[in-house]
């Protein structure tokens, strides 16, 4: 038998067994995503606040988290958006990763019963309420290039933010990775330009993350690239640590697609 | 903006022709990540799977550079179809156009690498299934060097 024939035979025999897993899958009823999450719904037990703090605009939060516990992010005013980097705590080479969010979902648009993946195949945050399912996966970010676009001159930003708390726990900027955007309303039209769509944004606008691993988060509270309202942020935005009640077996998060199945399987390696 | 920066504010390698010879755009994707061992698992392979990440790793090694990550790549001639509400699919072929080129014009010192998709599983290559061979050139500096559109 050659090398070809070989390589060959092997590459069909990966095609079936995908051919078979698919098949399996698609026997399942496909499962549709959550309804948006009221602005008055999912409210916190007192009991289960870890802490509360707002961070003013322009400003950046680093929060660790631990596997179980989630934080609600709320755009108290309607006009903040916050962009979002993590890193696992025990090993800060495994990091959210956008582009692998979009591919294994198949979707460039997160929310509520979406996660974000790691680069290792792994879950890193659930996103287990949200009332907008309004947010950024693909733009990036405010730079200093950006602002000076927009302002006219540099003013903060969630790059230098960003660096600035890599920085605090001794990594740079080879340890930044593309990050998400919450409460940004970016799509895009049939010719690959970005579009703004404001009508999605109302003040108290909320997501809750749910963190699969235990996990260093950057949050920075920056406006949007392509926010054409053009003014710096001029509003805090607040942060709640919570704990979140354990999954149950039908979990929206853990169960929208056999792939996202096996990635929370892969996940639960690590704390088995 | 910061999702494809690589040095702030400084764009790598824009593309200065997108031609061919039946002078149709070729497709380029930039939103999919490259394939790597945690997506074949993820498509049921037991085992090792050739996939562009370690492709990418294995070009860079063989000039002696280790990069501490492959960044999600540029995908020449890859076709994914975006859909209003955010939805990608892989359904679609690539638009097959033979001999279609793209040429790129570094507008700083670079090491880039190309890694020809071995995807066989999904029908990103089509739907055979079969990986084909891509070439590349570098070409002196000549600012319309080939291009035909």
């Amino acid at each position: 038998m050659t090398m070809a024939q070989t390589k060959q035979d092997i590459s069909e025999a990966n095609r079936r067994r995908y051919d078979e897993l698919r098949a399996a899958g698609q026997e399942l009823t496909p499962k549709a995503l959550p309804e948006p999450t009221a602005l008055d719904g999912a409210p916190i037990a007192p009991g289960a606040v870890i802490s509360r703090e707002q961070v003013p605009a322009g400003w950046y939060a680093s929060v660790r988290l631990r596997r179980g516990e989630a934080l609600r992010v709320v755009d108290d005013s309607g006009c903040s958006s916050v962009s979002l980097i993590g890193w696992r705590e025990e090993e800060t080479s495994e990091r959210i990763n956008c582009a692998d969010t979009a591919k294994v979902q198949w979707s460039a648009a997160i929310s509520k019963g979406r996660v974000l993946l790691s680069d290792m195949g792994r879950v890193v945050l659930s996103l287990i309420e949200d009332t907008g399912g309004a947010h950024d996966l693909l733009v990036g970010g405010s730079t200093p290039a950006s602002t000076r676009e927009a302002f006219g001159a540099s003013t903060r930003n969630s790059q230098e933010n960003f660096l600035s708390a890599a920085a605090k726990i001794g990594l740079s900027l080879r340890d930044i990775p593309p990050c998400v955007t919450f409460f940004a309303p970016v799509s895009l039209d049939g010719k690959g330009r970005f579009l703004w769509n404001s009508s999605r944004k109302r003040p108290g606008d909320f997501v809750d993350l749910r963190a699969e691993m235990n996990l260093v988060v950057v949050l920075s509270n920056c406006s949007h690239p392509l926010d054409p309202a053009r003014l710096p942020t001029s509003e805090p935005i607040t942060l709640i640590r919570h704990r979140a009640s354990p999954p149950s077996k039908d979990d929206p998060c853990r169960t929208t697609s056999p792939e996202i199945v096996r990635a929370f399987e892969f996940t639960d390696r690590l704390f088995a | 903006m910061a999702n494809r920066w690589s040095i702030p504010g400084r764009s790598t390698a824009p593309i200065s022709a997108n031609s061919c010879r039946t002078s149709i755009p070729a497709r380029t994707d930039t939103l999919i990540a490259a394939c790597d061992c945690y997506r074949y698992a993820f498509l049921g392979v037991e085992g090792y799977h050739d996939n562009c990440t370690d492709n990418l790793f294995a070009g860079m090694s063989e000039l002696g550079l280790v990069p501490p990550e492959v960044p999600s790549p540029l995908n020449l001639f890859m076709n994914i179809p975006w859909s209003t509400d955010g939805a990608l699919s892989f359904a679609a072929p690539p638009l097959p156009i033979p001999g279609g080129y793209v040429q790129l014009r570094a507008e700083m010192d670079l090491v880039i690498a190309f890694s020809a998709c071995p995807q066989d599983i999904l029908p990103i290559n089509g739907k055979a299934g079969k990986p084909v061979a891509a070439h590349f050139a570098i070409a002196e500096q000549h600012p319309n060097v080939g291009v035909t559109a």
